[in-house]
């Protein structure tokens, strides 16, 4: 193996890894508000994937498109909360998870009936050949994934970090009785996490259609977000981009090395083996809770 | 004195028969109290008595079984708590529940979330104004809230309530794990808030602290009243004497 | 409890809209009342899952070839009633359709399924009951030995007989290596061994093996490692939309050797999907793709032109695909095997008709049955398709 097919092997995995990291953030955004390991993130993503081909089909202008299906998603995903999460609130973590699995395949049903079986794309956002990167080539659309992925950190960090609101998000998280004490609404909040974890899973989408929009993709891509989510230590942001990253690039590279028929096993299983070692995942802390 | 309608009227807070469950068993019985404009309330009782029970029934934390909270006049009961902030009644909860991993001056904003965005002119000045009743914080608006000292941090959760521009300021053992200093400061802080205009009610186990500086003051055994009367006079009552400030009755 | 009821409430619309989801896409024709009893048929086919862009045109082929014969009154004053199930692209589900359609449908035979899979699964029961099966999948081991299968027809072209296509081709070009790249299912897996076993004996040097999984959608790791093993061409053996990442993976990192795909790619879905990474693509196929550029003396020319336009009639919009074209071709065998049969056909009678078949041109190709030989096609049914502009053209080399 020569230096340049081992620049490949990175460079396909940071590629898929972006796309890891942006649908374990939505988990990780949702988690630490609500609690919920929301099994509609991958959903959220496919929504994302068939609403860019609907409004890019409707003639709509590229910037349009991918606004359009993030909100639509957005709108979705707080909906969902307020119909199935709110009403149960005082359920169990673990009827609420199941809650998100019965929605998920709701949704997934749904899909099938709006737009059929057949697997959709549409055009790469750029035009071009591969971009040539120390031996290794990537699609312009795959920078477009990195882009995305770049873009939603750094969105999340001006509205956790400089909105009152985002900081109002974060007292939630940090510690729910105290914010519910200074007149923050949990419900309110439980929402917006929906809205922002589905917002996040559908510019994912959005970016992946050129690839596949199909109504079966949530689900195996929810899986790879999870273990993303679940590698970072469902609360940190860095951490679940980071670990995104690791689960692309152990995907490429055990494609290239053991069989791509394992690759979800792999995931899976350096998934289990962190957390029998490091429980609070490769970069998160004990009992604390950050975002 | 019959109570006139009036004089209900003008009662900030009132509660009527108050009763609250843990699951099946009974915490708080038929608690009837009021609290007037421009007091300092105390509610005395010892550990387990129910206290902090009845603060979290007050500001929607506990589900109110049966009878009524009546705030300025509106039924609050079993209202959501970010409503109550709205209404105006604040509480500095008993571990404080400070937000630890943002900074001292987004804890202060927060504490007026309910109208940050139809007030933003006013609550930069308000800011102003609780940093100089708290000295103590000021030139540490940017550290991170955890990495405050515990007096700091009591400050800082007053200092969050009153952000709120609450009409009730509700404190919960607001002494608890504290130097006598800091208590001293904080207690005179209170008074200083009470002339402004604010009324208060406290929480207190150190019966003694609570009686000095309130107005008057209702005392809690096992979830039922079973004194009230102005602090002074409760001072000097025998049965408070043997029970709370540790002088063995004659 | 207003709660609790939400919440069951909600639980239930999740079942009731997946049960919909799940039962919405299979249709049956009802049996009508009048005269004489209709003449039961079974159809499997992979309406839902990754092979769904096979098992639509399929479905849509034998049921609008069923309604033309009903709307013309039917098999000699009989009605034919299609009983379609959807196994969900997995072989599983294959066994328990036909198991339903044998059991609870009392069906006279069985057309299906779309995958090499889903029909192996099936196979075995049609033999145990005794129900002549008409498979619309590729791989050869459906019908081969013949002797073994006395039961079992197919009308797709069988991987051996697209490898022997595939490797006249190479050696017809002069390249003697070769990097092999089979989806890891059935269809690949069979299409590796009949490859296999062909290529050594033409002198062909497989030098790199590179499978992938059919949910995969980024190949340029199995891409990478044939670009270090420097074949002269790539032959990737795997439908939609699998196929169409290798295309793409392909244009990704600039490979530039010829890129020989199979037969498993001859819907619009593979075009649909790959963009313009489908281009210069080329692969053997059955002659409906090229059916304009046909001359008229071909003998399946009016076949085709038949099943274009009324397959386009009927489904305004959707693309013709060569599986359309296997189900079609399955399923007027078994209305002309009911046609010859009389007034009391049987699961028997019908088996000996299909096995007479002969000279017949279907879709898919020149079809001549015996006990022998359950396929009955030959090279000659299949022509090379370039890949230009997002066109199908005949590739005359």
């Amino acid at each position: 193996m020569d230096s340049s097919s081992l620049m490949q092997y990175i460079l396909t995995g940071l590629a898929q890894g972006g796309l890891y990291a942006l649908i374990g953030l939505g988990f990780v955004l949702i988690y630490n508000v609500t609690g919920i390991i929301n099994f509609v993130q991958g959903e959220f993503v496919m929504l994302g994937a068939m609403l860019a081909v609907t409004y890019e089909r409707m003639g709509l202008p590229l910037p349009l498109v991918i606004v359009f299906a993030v909100v639509s998603v957005a709108l979705i995903g707080a909906g969902l909360e307020v119909i199935s999460i709110r009403p149960a609130r005082r359920a169990t973590p673990l009827t609420l998870i199941i809650i998100t699995i019965g929605l998920s395949m709701a949704v997934r049903g749904i899909a099938l009936l709006i737009w059929g079986t057949d697997p959709l794309v549409i055009p790469a956002f750029s035009g071009g050949g591969p971009i040539k990167i120390l031996g290794g080539a990537l699609m312009p659309q795959q920078f477009w994934i990195l882009g995305a992925t770049a873009v939603s950190v750094l969105g999340l960090y001006i509205f956790l970090d400089l909105t009152v609101m985002g900081k109002a998000f974060r007292a939630c998280v940090i510690n729910k009785m105290g914010a519910s004490l200074m007149g923050i609404s949990p419900r309110r909040m439980s929402t917006l996490a929906f809205a922002l974890g589905a917002a996040v899973g559908a510019l994912g989408g959005v970016v992946f259609a050129p690839t596949l929009a199909s109504y079966d993709m949530g689900m195996a891509l929810g899986v790879k977000g999870f273990v993303a989510a679940v590698l970072g230590g469902l609360t940190s942001v860095p951490g679940v981009i980071l670990s995104g990253f690791i689960v692309g690039i152990g995907e490429s590279f055990g494609t290239a090395f053991i069989s791509s028929g394992y690759k979800d096993a792999i995931s899976l299983f350096i998934l289990l083996l962190v957390l029998l070692v490091r429980p609070q995942g490769l970069f998160g802390i004990y009992g604390g809770k950050r975002v | 004195m019959r109570p006139t309608w009036a004089g209900r009227c003008s009662s900030l807070l009132k509660l009527e028969d108050v009763e609250v469950y843990h699951g099946q068993s009974l915490v708080l019985k038929a608690i009837s109290l009021h609290v007037q404009a421009g007091e300092i309330i105390a509610l005395v009782g010892a550990n387990g008595s129910g206290k902090s029970t009845l603060m979290g029934a007050l500001t929607g934390l506990n589900p109110v079984r049966r009878g009524k909270v009546v705030f300025l006049g509106q039924d609050i009961t079993n209202k959501q708590p970010h409503r109550i902030v709205a209404s105006g009644m604040s509480l500095v909860p008993e571990r404080r529940e400070i937000f630890n991993a943002l900074t001292v001056e987004d804890n202060l904003i927060l504490g007026a979330y309910h109208r940050y965005y139809r007030d933003k002119k006013n609550i930069r000045q308000e800011l102003q104004n609780v940093l100089d009743m708290f000295p103590a914080l000021r030139g540490k608006e940017k550290r991170l809230a955890g990495a405050l000292s515990g007096g700091e941090q009591q400050m800082l959760a007053m200092g969050r309530g009153l952000m709120s521009n609450p009409r009730l300021l509700l404190l919960d053992e607001p002494s608890i794990g504290l130097a006598p200093l800091i208590i001293q400061e904080i207690f005179k802080i209170l008074l200083n808030l009470k002339e402004l205009g604010t009324t208060i009610m406290l929480v207190e186990q150190n019966a003694q602290l609570a009686l000095t500086y309130s107005d008057r003051a209702y005392v809690l055994e096992r979830g039922e009243l079973v004194l009230d009367g102005a602090s002074s006079a409760l001072l000097k009552d025998p049965r408070i004497e043997a029970a709370y400030l540790g002088k063995k009755a004659l | 409890m207003k709660k609790r009821m939400l919440m069951l409430m909600s639980v239930v619309l999740v079942f009731v809209l997946v049960f919909v989801a799940g039962c919405g896409s299979a249709s049956t024709t009802a049996p009508t009342s009048n005269e004489k009893k209709p003449f039961v048929i079974g159809a499997v086919f992979d309406i839902t899952g990754p092979a769904s862009s096979l098992g639509i045109p399929e479905k849509n082929s034998a049921q609008m070839l069923v309604d033309q014969i009903n709307k013309a009154g039917g098999i000699n004053g009989h009605k034919v009633d299609l009983k379609i199930l959807d196994d969900k692209s997995t072989p599983a589900e294959a066994a328990l359709d036909i198991k339903q359609l044998i059991e609870q449908d009392h069906v006279l035979a069985v057309i299906g399924a779309s995958t090499s899979g889903a029909s192996m699964s099936m196979v075995p029961i049609a033999m145990d009951k005794q129900i002549p099966m008409v498979s619309a999948a590729a791989s050869a081991a459906i019908v081969r030995p013949a002797s073994d299968h006395k039961w079992i027809f197919k009308t797709a072209q069988p991987d051996d007989l697209v490898a022997k296509v595939v490797v006249t081709y190479l050696k017809a070009h002069n390249i003697t290596s070769v990097a092999f790249m089979p989806v890891n299912n059935d269809f690949g897996n069979s299409g590796l061994k009949e490859f296999q076993a062909q290529a050594g004996a033409a002198g062909i040097n497989i030098v790199t093996v590179q499978k992938f999984e059919a949910s995969d959608t980024d190949m340029t790791a199995q891409l990478t490692k044939v670009k270090d093993a420097k074949p002269q061409a790539v032959i990737v053996w795997s439908t939609p939309p699998s196929a169409a990442y290798v295309a793409k993976s392909y244009k990704q990192l600039g490979l530039t050797m010829p890129q020989i795909q199979s037969h498993g790619i001859g819907n619009k879905s593979f075009i649909d999907v790959a963009g313009d990474a489908a281009n210069g693509v080329i692969f053997p196929a059955g002659k409906l793709l090229a059916v304009d550029t046909l001359s008229a003396s071909d003998p399946q020319k009016s076949v085709l032109s038949k099943y274009a336009s009324d397959y386009q009639a009927a489904f305004p919009g959707q693309a013709l695909s060569t599986f359309g074209g296997h189900a079609y071709d399955a399923t007027n065998m078994v209305l002309d095997a009911l046609k010859a049969s009389g007034d009391n056909p049987t699961a028997s009678s019908i088996r000996d008709q299909l096995e007479k078949i002969s000279n017949y041109p279907g879709i898919t190709g020149v079809f001549n049955m015996s006990p022998s030989e359950h396929n009955g096609l030959d090279t000659s049914s299949m022509v090379w398709i370039k890949i230009a502009n997002g066109k199908w053209t005949l590739d005359q080399n």
